[in-house]
């Protein structure tokens, strides 16, 4: 397929894509990866009611230090703490969040809906860890350099700007290769023996697609994490409850991100699968 | 069974099992709620309630709002509510400062009650300040952290309303604990050990000047028993400082100097041995030692570096200058403002004093092009403005009249100009003060009160506005001889002056003038 083509496909089947993160089945999987950072950021902020200190106060000092048991303190550091808490489990919330997502649209057409899809994912586990998980790892790192790059913007704008742009590269790049690799590990045709070959196939059909996919989704994710950090900022020093619901804006966008990613690399794969074949 | 994953899905089992997984975690979290720390609720609920309030007191003070007496309101209502959310008879009690967790809501609504009681003060509401911080201060005694801050705070508001001897006595009573440490346990309040000096100041104002000399050295005393006793700590640091303000304050600087020599001998100084080799330039400057102020002062500047090595080498200069050694203390004020950055505050002092000495030499043309870049430079600076002025005063002194009035007429104009672009109260008062300098100058006395007067009026509440009050007391009662206006200048510098000395000065004034001559 030529690369114009490809460029175009991406746009459209995107666009369906994110059209398709608000419909079911697979809003069902936006819900489920909205609600668990929401309810671990409420869970967070009232780490001192008595009904969660015990559990709460030694989670919010571990990843805080004495400055988050504070008001406003655990606010404002309640997307680092996230951030920090997201270390531990983003290998495991995201790529089982994805592969549901993959799942959800690659069984779509079968008329499977978005619970019997969590049981395949589950079932899967094993194997989207062990292929997606270094992934993720990848991308969690990404998104790092891109947040503390982002910070540093006011006091060394220089070395921020070349660690910004480094960050974005290596997102788009993580994203394009993710989006070549997901829908071959949510196929359930495929034994783990041909993952390897399926995949050299994707990235000779696809490279371009991936490529300008992966730029469209860095690019995203990177205005999302500036727009949410000016929020942050904005918010912290007037009505610092208000963290609260731009963290939860920001789970959001990060849960339909996710669902547009999965969703549009299995019916990218699917598009460009029938135009090689 | 892993292969019946999704069938167990798709039969909503999944969903019972996590719908099951949700109920042990809400009964486990609510059996964890019997168990859990409740003060640390508390204190949170205190910490967020006492933050919203200090921003609307924020903001009432910024003068942002349009109307500001609505914005005012606001922030009392929130400081007061709360103090009533975590009353002192529950939180403040004895039984109940023993749990750390409540110990802190108390603080945080000691606090609440002081930035309430500190609004009054900053009102000018004297009564309703002395009851509020007397209310405090009884109500949160077991808080040090609060009970300090009220009882020094009620001292203050007692002196405001004139009953020295009931704020002596509670500057004693604070004094009587000032080797203890803060709440934070590094060092003793500032405040308990300042008191001794504010009893004495106190004493003293009252005209009991031996119960004063008795009270210092008393104090002086035992406070230096608590420095031997605590050798080898920052304590014992604080309390070698306390004791050299005490002596200073008395005019007796050879005891000031041992008692920061001592403090300079204690080990744990280390971060603060440059500011005390100062300190001793400074006390041989004022024991009017020259040479042992030179001594300290190339001390200070060859041994440290930075600001104090800074603050050393213009000392230094000082102290050539007083030991009548023009040539040097030229050379070093030269070297200063070479090395220092040219729109630092300190560059702007040794222009200044360098000038000075120029002028007192008799090298007028070499002064007068320092103040001139003192003024182009920094013109906003005090010194900048004040470089005007003495540029002015110098003629005036010299009986050239005509340079003087065109200097005086240049130096208007730049005072205006400044007045219609700075905001800041700040370069305000020093530019209306320097106007009203230089129309005194040129003996236009009236022109000149009016001038201090404004000055006083419009920045109240700045401590140096007292200054500019004064003088245009002073003139109305000497040059213009216009003793109501002086009475009235000096009433409202009894009630209104933020330097508390001030106000006892204002109120001697008026206690010593004659109400039948001063009638109009």
């Amino acid at each position: 397929m030529e690369a114009l083509e490809q460029l175009a496909l991406t746009g459209q089947v995107s666009f369906r894509a994110v059209l398709s993160a608000f419909a079911r089945p697979l809003s069902w999987v936006v819900l489920a990866g909205f609600v668990v950072p929401a309810a671990m950021a409420v869970a967070l902020v009232n780490f001192a009611h008595p009904a969660l200190s015990p559990l709460m106060l030694p989670v919010v000092k571990a990843l805080g230090g004495e400055a988050a048991l504070h008001y406003p303190g655990v606010l404002a550091m309640l997307p680092v703490l996230l951030e920090r808490f997201g270390r531990l489990t983003n290998m495991f919330t995201l790529t089982l969040l994805l592969g549901w997502a993959g799942t959800v649209t690659a069984s779509g057409s079968r008329g499977i809906s978005a619970a019997p899809a969590l049981g395949t994912t589950l079932q899967r586990s094993l194997r989207l860890l062990l292929l997606g998980g270094p992934i993720v790892l990848l991308h969690t790192m990404a998104a790092r350099m891109s947040a503390a790059a982002l910070a540093d913007l006011g006091h060394q704008l220089i070395s921020a700007v070349a660690h910004l742009m480094a960050a974005f590269a290596l997102e788009a790049a993580v994203l394009g290769l993710g989006m070549l690799v997901l829908p071959v590990f949510v196929r359930d045709d495929l034994p783990l023996r041909l993952v390897w070959e399926a995949c050299q196939r994707a990235l000779h059909w696809s490279t371009v697609a991936a490529m300008g996919f992966g730029f469209v989704m860095a690019g995203f994710a990177l205005a999302s994490r500036i727009v949410l950090l000016r929020a942050h900022q904005f918010v912290i020093t007037r009505y610092p409850d208000g963290a609260l619901l731009v963290v939860f804006a920001a789970a959001a966008v990060t849960a339909i991100g996710i669902a547009v990613f999965a969703a549009a690399s299995v019916v990218l794969a699917a598009a460009l699968d029938e135009g090689w074949e | 069974m892993i292969a019946r994953l999704p069938e167990f899905f798709a039969r909503r089992r999944g969903w019972r099992c996590l719908g099951a997984v949700a109920i042990v975690a809400a009964l486990v979290l609510g059996a964890g709620g019997c168990s859990g720390e409740h003060d640390l609720w508390e204190r949170y609920r205190a910490e967020r309630q006492l933050w919203r309030a200090r921003r609307f007191l924020g903001l009432a003070g910024a003068g942002v709002s349009t109307t500001p007496a609505a914005a005012e309101l606001r922030a009392a209502v929130a400081l007061e509510k709360v103090v009533s959310a975590f009353p002192p008879e529950r939180w403040a009690t004895a039984e109940a400062l023993r749990r750390p967790g409540a110990q802190d809501v108390a603080r945080l609504s000691g606090t609440a009650a002081l930035l309430r009681v500190g609004m009054d003060e900053r009102a000018g509401r004297a009564e309703a300040t002395e009851r509020g911080y007397a209310t405090c201060a009884r109500a949160f005694a077991g808080v040090d952290s609060v009970a300090v801050a009220a009882r020094a705070g009620h001292a203050r508001a007692l002196e405001r309303l004139g009953r020295d001897e009931e704020a002596a006595t509670i500057w004693l009573e604070l004094a009587l604990r000032a080797a203890e440490p803060d709440s934070a346990g590094l060092a003793p309040w500032t405040v308990r050990l300042t008191a001794p000096a504010e009893a004495v100041r106190l004493l003293e104002h009252a005209g009991r000047r031996m119960a004063a000399d008795s009270v210092r050295a008393r104090s002086a005393a035992h406070l230096e028993t608590l420095a031997r006793q605590l050798t080898g700590t920052r304590v014992a640091e604080d309390l070698w400082d306390a004791i050299a303000g005490m002596w200073r304050q008395g005019g007796d600087p050879d005891r000031a100097r041992a008692a920061v020599r001592a403090a300079l001998a204690e080990p744990t100084g280390g971060d603060r041995r440059a500011d005390r080799v100062l300190q001793l330039a400074t006390l041989s400057q004022e024991a009017r030692e020259p040479d042992s102020a030179r001594v300290y002062a190339a001390w200070a500047a060859r041994e440290f570096a930075g600001p104090v090595a800074m603050e050393a080498t213009l000392t230094l200069a000082h102290a050539w200058a007083d030991a009548g050694v023009a040539d040097s203390a030229l050379a070093v004020y030269k070297q200063l403002i070479e090395v220092l950055p040219p729109m630092g505050d300190l560059a702007a002092r040794a222009r200044l004093d360098r000038a000075g000495l120029l002028d007192r030499i008799q090298h007028w043309e070499a002064a007068r092009a320092e103040l001139r870049a003192l003024a182009m430079m920094q013109p906003t600076h005090p010194c900048g403005v004040a470089a005007l002025v003495e540029i002015v005063r110098h003629h005036v002194r010299e009986g050239e009249s005509l340079f003087a009035t065109v200097e005086t007429k240049h130096a208007l104009e730049t005072f205006d100009h400044l007045l219609a672009t700075q905001g800041d109260p700040g370069v305000r008062l020093e530019t209306m003060m320097a106007r009203a300098d230089v129309l005194s100058l040129m003996g236009q006395t009236d022109a000149a009160l009016r001038e201090y007067t404004a000055a006083w009026r419009e920045q109240q509440l700045l401590p140096a506005a007292a200054v500019a009050g004064w003088r245009a007391a002073r003139l109305a009662d000497s040059a213009l001889s216009q003793p109501v206006v002086a009475r009235e200048l000096y009433t409202e510098l009894a009630h209104g002056a933020a330097d508390l000395e001030v106000r006892w000065r204002a109120r001697q004034h008026l206690a010593n003038s004659t109400p039948a001559v001063n009638a109009p």
